[in-house]
């Protein structure tokens, strides 16, 4: 008997990112997800606001359900680690395969922003709706992609990290539901909060929020989408930062120090975001057309 | 002949407990069993070689690379070493060949068609060749016991720790394992921790007893036998003076240690009988009992 020790190679994290990846692809989570889409998108545009809400599919099938996908997936590769015992690959290597399993939701993401811009075009949103004024098709473009594509990202990193510091059964649909609770409260439906609502890593810029003597008028919310997109990546960044972080084997230093600039990135754009585009909540001059 | 591997002053403490006392060990090719009662330090010493357990102090080599040194050593030690956890959490939805795919890309295997190879090379092992496809929550726990071997057993490391691997096992499947590892020992060190006595008499040349936390006996097991002999005795009358005695199934007293009952004779004693009677001596030492 011959022992066989395979070297390693560049190649162990690609190939392990690539089983995750199936693993994701394969996931029944994400193929419910990925069908309601589907379908919600087959079933064609609002009459009113075109695309433009549609992100919110994306962000609870793909996004909130990848929350729960991405558990499952750390769980089961935690599994197998344990009932190896021991494994030449590190928690870290294992921590960044998942991370990058995250391709496949946001390749979902990034179909959905494809057809969302088809069919912005293809039926646009009345005048009555939004964006109008100063805001342009930019302004909505950079919006479907924060809340309908990086979500697609976000959900599942959140996931990652869940999964990597609080190690309890239950502990997803918990997050996962606090998650969808505060997301409501800090969708600009409360004054105070408005300004502050883009802190959060999923919130609406406009809508028939309504004025005094029209309950279905439109407005576009104060910050920058545009921002929001960056803050939103950086916030993907801190959250895998802070998964990898849970490796104790490995130095910790370098990854403390990533989490601090990730961090004060993520800050700075977010102040951006609230400080940069929009600056005092936009009212319709055109009444809001019937909901 | 260098040792597989070496263990020097090792010990183990959680808290003030001490798990595992100064221990020095050398692992050659072979199979070396690890007998004592639970808590006694077995899974501790286990792990620590494992490499998932850090020493309190002490040194640990695996092939020449120091499992207790730098992460690249440790990595290195890895490599060469195969683990069977005492108990086991399997990712159940996974299938047989799966989960040892799996394993085998975290123990480095990249190359797909080597790797395929491999995973069917263990599960033939281990008898699983046929449930491959079986999803492990479909596997009854006899051949989930069988499954995690087959991964302990991936890439036929240099040193194979197995925690208790005939649990659960069927005789047969105890005797296939048997042979298995001792295929295996001829180029590897195999150091399994068992409470089956006959496991250790029928597979293992060198016998390791650990009772709370330090190492009671390391020899052959012919010379922990012969610890124990004549004072096994077989005989019509309980024997109360006995360290332990029991009817057997011809209706015969079997007992150990103590002094002989009247008309009762010598019998050739097994490793269970001298692995009692030494366990007897560490506690009459300790004042525990007796």
């Amino acid at each position: 008997m011959t022992h066989t020790t395979p070297t390693a190679d560049t190649g162990t994290f690609t190939v392990l990112a690539r089983r995750e990846m199936v693993h994701y692809a394969k996931h029944p989570l994400f193929l419910v997800g990925l069908a309601l889409t589907v379908l919600v998108c087959a079933m064609g545009p609002d009459k009113n606001s075109s695309s433009q809400f549609h992100v919110i599919v994306p962000g609870a099938a793909l996004g909130v359900l990848g929350l729960l996908v991405m558990i499952s997936l750390v769980r089961r590769s935690d599994r197998a680690f344990e009932a190896a015992g021991t494994v030449v690959l590190p928690e870290r290597t294992r921590t960044l395969a998942l991370a990058s399993a995250t391709v496949v939701p946001f390749t979902a993401g990034i179909a959905f922003f494809g057809w969302a811009i088809w069919a912005y075009h293809d039926q646009p949103p009345l005048p009555s709706t939004m964006p109008f004024g100063d805001v342009g098709d930019t302004w909505a473009y950079a919006i479907m992609f924060a809340l309908g594509t990086l979500s697609t990202v976000g959900g599942p990193v959140l996931g990652l990290v869940v999964a990597r510091w609080l190690p309890f059964r239950g502990a997803g649909i918990l997050v996962a539901v606090a998650l969808v609770l505060v997301t409501i409260v800090m969708q600009g439906l409360v004054e105070p909060l408005r300004f502050v609502r883009v802190f959060m890593p999923w919130t609406y810029f406009g809508g028939p929020l309504g004025v005094e003597g029209d309950p279905e008028r439109w407005v576009i919310m104060t910050g920058s989408p545009v921002w929001y997109c960056l803050y939103v990546v950086a916030l993907c960044l801190v959250g895998v930062l802070l998964a990898v972080l849970h490796d104790r084997e490995q130095a910790r230093t370098p990854v403390l120090r990533a989490l601090a600039v990730a961090v004060a990135v993520a800050l700075v754009l977010g102040v951006l975001t609230m400080t940069q585009g929009v600056q005092a909540t936009m009212v319709n001059p055109l009444p809001g057309p019937p909901l | 002949m260098n040792a597989h591997a070496r263990l020097r002053g090792v010990t183990k403490s959680y808290g003030s407990t001490v798990a595992l006392h100064p221990t020095d060990l050398d692992l050659h090719p072979g199979v070396t069993g690890l007998l004592g009662p639970n808590g006694a330090g077995k899974s501790t010493l286990l792990r620590l070689l494992a490499t998932s357990l850090t020493p309190s102090a002490g040194s640990i080599d695996v092939a020449g690379h120091a499992v207790t040194g730098t992460l690249p050593e440790r990595t290195e030690a890895r490599r060469r070493l195969g683990y069977l956890p005492q108990e086991v959490g399997f990712p159940r939805r996974m299938t047989a060949f799966g989960f040892l795919d799996y394993v085998a890309v975290l123990k480095e295997w990249t190359d797909t068609d080597a790797r395929h190879a491999e995973v069917r090379r263990v599960l033939g092992l281990v008898d699983l060749a046929e449930l491959g496809s079986k999803r492990i929550s479909a596997l009854s726990g006899g051949q989930r016991r069988r499954l995690a071997i087959a991964q302990a057993l991936m890439g036929s490391p240099i040193l194979v720790v197995l925690d208790e691997p005939t649990t659960g096992l069927d005789p047969e499947q105890r005797a296939s394992l048997r042979a298995m590892l001792s295929e295996q020992a001829r180029t590897s060190a195999v150091l399994l921790a068992t409470h089956q006595t006959e496991d250790v008499a029928a597979l293992c040349d060198r016998v390791i007893v650990l009772d709370s936390g330090r190492v009671r006996f390391d020899g052959r097991v012919p010379d922990l036998v012969a610890m124990a002999s004549g004072q096994v005795w077989v005989g019509p009358q309980a024997n109360d003076a006995a360290v332990v005695s029991w009817r057997t199934g011809t209706g015969a007293v079997r007992s150990v240690g103590g002094v002989p009952r009247p008309g009762s004779h010598g019998a050739d004693p097994a490793v269970e009988d001298a692995y009692l009677l030494m366990r007897a001596t560490v506690h009459n030492e300790q004042g525990v009992i007796r």
